[in-house]
C-alpha cells in the first residue's frame, strides 16, 4: 500500500478516467446484468454498456420468486417465469445497444445445465441473427434449438471460436464456410459423416476440436489443420458400428480419446505422425459387451506423453499387448485407475514396450469386487518381468489402502525397489 | 539472480525521469518494447513518457518474477527431461500466490497498472489487473462500487430514479 504516491491519495475517481475500451475489458468479466447495472454509477457510466462488445447471458443468473416444490404439476411454472425474465432481459439489452461490434456472445439457455424451453426458439434465433450481423468472433450457446440454429452461424466469416451445446443435430446444415474458425466445441450432438466432412472442408483453420457426449454417426476424420482433438462419444449410430474407424490428422499434436464401452465399433486406424501427447480413457465394460481390441495403441507409437486411465485399461492392454508397438519416444507415462489386482504382470510387460521412459506415474488400486479370500488362495504368484529401460528418473506412485493390504502389494513394492531409484509414494488415493 | 554478463541491458526511463536498468529478456515481456527492439536492435535507452516511476518499478517487478518463473520451469525440464507434474503444479500455484499478493494494492495503483499494462502491452499483467478490477465490482451494489472506486455520483436522485425506471428489466433483481 505504501507504493502509491502520497499525493494521489485524494478521492480521485481513477476507474472512470480509463478509456472506454479498458472499462469494457473489465466489464467483459461480469455477467450481462452486472454490466448493464453499472449505468447508474454516474453519467460517465450511463451508456458504457451500450457499446460493450462482450455479453454473457445465463438463464441461471435469473431468480424466480415462485417457490418450486416437488409437485410435478407446478414443475414448469418457475422455469417458465425464469425464462421469461431472461428473455425480456436479453431482448431489451440487444434492442437498446448502440450499433457497435459484438465480438463475444455467450447465451446459456440451459436451465440447471440441462433443460431449455423449446417454445422460445424463435426469439433465441433472432438474438443469434443479431449477433451474426455484428462481427461476432466468439459464440457460445447452450440451447436446444432442434435443428433451427440459424444457418448463418455456419458461414460467419468473423467467427473464431464457437461452442455449441445441446443441439440435437445439424442435419439441416447444407454449407459450412467458416474461414477463421480455430476452436470448436460440440456437445450433446448427433454427428454424421456428411456433416463431419463438410466441417473439415469448410473450416481450413480449425485447430482445436472437442466433442463431448456426442452420438457418433461418423467413422472417418480427415483434417490437415487439426492440432488438438478431444473426443468423447456417448453412443453410436447403428450404421457405423461395423465400420473401420479412421482418424487421419497429419498435424495433430494432442489427442484425447474416450473409448466409451457402448461405442463398439471395430478397429481404429490412427494416422497422426506428429502426435506428441495422447490421453486414452477406457471405462469398465459391461460384461455382455465383448471387446476384441481396437488396435489403438499401435497408432500412438510416436508419442512422448501417454496417459491411460479408467477401469477398462486392463482389457485394452490384455487385447493389444501382443500387437503393441515399441514406444521408443515415450518419456512420460501415467497410468491411472488400473486395477492391479493380479494383473501387475500385464502392466510390467507393457512397461517393457517403453524402453526410454523417464517418468512414470502410477495410480493403483485393487477392486474390492475381486478381493475374496478364496480367490487369493487359488492364485499362483505372478511372474513379473523386471523393467529393462535405463532412462527412468522419476516414479510417482499413489495407491489405495485396499491395494496396500492385498497380496499383490509386496510384489509391487519389490518391482519398484528393483528400479533402483527413489520414488515418491503417497497412499491418499481412494 | 545470477545473470550472465553478456546479456544485453536496456534502460527504461519513466515519465518523471527515473532510469531502470533491466535485462533485455525482462524488457521483452512488454510487447511494446519488444516491437521497438525488433525494429531497431541497437536501441538501449527507451523513454516511457506514459508511465511514472512507481508504476514502472511495479511493472518491472512483475516481469522479472514471471521471467524467473519461466526460466526455472525450463531449467527443471531440461534437467529432468520432463517436468514433474506436481512440481509444475506447485510452481504455478506459487506464481499465482505471488500474483495475488502483488495485486494487494489500492484502486488508484490498480488503475495505473491497468493503463501501464495496456500501454506496454504486458498481456499477463493486463489480464491480472483487469480481472482484479472486475472482482471488485462483481456481486456489489452500485453504492458499494462507487465507494470502492470513489466514483462521484453526478446523477441527481431524480435522474438515477429515471434511469432505473427506464431500465426495470435490468434491476428487477436488486432491492
Amino acid at each position: 500500500m505504501e507504493r502509491a504516491a502520497k499525493s494521489r491519495r485524494d478521492e480521485r475517481d481513477m476507474i472512470s478516467s480509463l478509456p472506454d475500451c479498458l472499462i469494457h475489458l473489465i466489464m467483459s468479466f461480469l455477467t450481462a446484468q452486472e454490466a448493464v447495472q453499472t449505468c447508474v454509477l454516474s453519467k460517465r457510466w450511463q451508456y458504457l454498456w451500450t457499446t460493450l462488445p462482450f455479453l454473457d447471458f445465463d438463464v441461471r443468473n435469473f431468480k424466480c420468486d415462485i417457490k418450486s416444490d416437488d409437485n410435478e404439476w407446478d414443475f414448469d411454472v418457475p422455469r417458465i417465469k425464469k425464462f421469461e425474465k431472461f428473455r425480456d432481459f436479453v431482448s431489451t439489452t440487444l434492442l437498446l445497444r448502440k450499433a457497435s461490434d459484438l465480438h463475444k456472445l455467450r447465451l446459456s439457455c440451459l436451465d440447471d445445465g440441462r433443460y431449455s424451453l423449446h417454445q422460445y426458439h424463435v426469439i433465441v434465433k433472432s438474438w443469434i441473427l443479431y449477433a451474426l450481423k455484428h462481427n461476432l468472433q466468439v459464440f457460445k450457446i447452450g440451447f436446444d434449438l432442434e435443428g433451427s440454429l440459424p444457418l448463418g452461424v455456419f458461414n460467419c466469416a468473423s467467427l473464431v471460436d464457437a461452442s455449441l451445446s445441446s443441439f440435437i443435430s445439424f442435419d439441416h446444415v447444407k454449407v459450412i464456410d467458416l474461414p477463421c474458425l480455430r476452436r470448436l466445441f460440440l456437445g450433446g450432438t448427433k454427428l454424421n459423416q456428411e456433416f463431419v466432412e463438410k466441417l473439415f472442408s469448410g473450416c481450413p483453420m480449425l485447430e482445436f476440436l472437442q466433442l463431448e457426449d456426442c452420438c457418433k454417426g461418423f467413422s472417418a476424420i480427415n483434417s490437415q489443420s487439426l492440432k488438438y482433438l478431444k473426443m468423447q462419444c456417448a453412443c453410436v449410430c447403428d450404421e457405423t458400428e461395423k465400420k473401420m474407424e479412421l482418424i487421419n490428422a497429419p498435424n495433430l499434436l494432442s489427442f484425447c480419446y474416450d473409448m466409451c464401452p457402448f461405442v463398439i465399433g471395430d478397429k481404429i486406424l490412427l494416422k497422426m505422425p506428429l502426435l506428441t501427447s495422447a490421453c486414452i480413457f477406457s471405462d469398465m465394460r459391461p460384461s455382455d459387451i465383448p471387446y476384441n481390441g481396437k488396435g489403438i495403441l499401435i497408432g500412438l507409437s510416436n508419442v512422448q506423453y501417454l496417459k491411460l486411465s479408467g477401469g477398462g485399461i486392463k482389457e485394452l492392454l490384455e487385447n493389444e499387448l501382443l500387437s503393441c508397438p515399441e514406444f521408443s519416444n515415450l518419456k512420460n507415462l501415467s497410468v491411472r485407475g488400473f486395477c492391479l489386482h493380479h494383473r501387475f504382470n500385464l502392466l510390467a510387460s507393457f512397461l517393457n514396450h517403453c524402453p526410454n521412459l523417464e517418468k512414470l506415474s502410477l495410480c493403483c488400486y485393487a477392486c474390492s469386487c475381486h478381493m475374496t479370500v478364496q480367490e487369493y488362495g487359488n492364485q499362483e504368484p505372478l511372474v513379473i518381468a523386471p523393467y529393462k529401460g535405463n532412462q527412468l528418473k522419476t516414479v510417482e506412485v499413489e495407491f489405495s489402502e485396499f491395494f496396500k493390504r492385498s497380496s499383490d502389494f509386496p510384489q509391487f513394492v519389490k518391482y519398484l525397489q528393483d528400479l533402483n531409484l527413489e520414488f515418491e509414494c503417497s497412499d491418499q488415493y481412494e | 539472480m545470477a545473470r550472465s554478463s553478456t546479456e544485453n541491458m536496456i534502460t527504461l526511463m519513466s515519465s518523471d525521469g527515473e532510469e531502470f536498468m533491466v535485462t533485455e529478456k525482462v524488457a521483452r515481456e512488454c510487447t511494446t518494447i519488444r516491437n521497438m527492439l525488433e525494429d531497431d536492435c541497437v536501441i538501449t535507452n527507451i523513454p516511457l513518457p506514459n508511465v511514472t516511476s512507481d508504476i514502472l518499478s511495479m511493472v518491472i517487478e512483475y516481469c522479472m518474477e514471471h521471467v524467473a518463473a519461466a526460466e526455472k520451469a525450463a531449467a527443471e525440464t531440461a534437467e529432468k527431461g520432463s517436468s514433474s507434474a506436481p512440481a509444475a503444479a506447485k510452481a504455478n500455484k506459487d506464481l499465482e500466490e505471488w500474483d495475488k499478493a502483488f495485486m494487494n494494492v489500492d484502486v488508484y495503483t490498480l488503475c495505473d497498472l491497468i493503463l501501464a499494462a495496456n500501454y506496454l502491452n504486458v498481456s499477463g499483467l493486463l489480464d491480472l489487473t483487469i480481472q482484479t478490477a472486475a472482482n471488485l465490482i462483481k456481486g456489489k451494489s452500485p453504492e458499494q462500487i462507487r465507494k470502492t472506486f470513489h466514483i462521484q455520483n453526478d446523477l441527481s436522485l431524480e435522474e438515477e430514479e429515471k434511469i432505473r425506471s427506464q431500465t426495470p428489466w435490468a434491476f428487477e433483481k436488486s432491492e
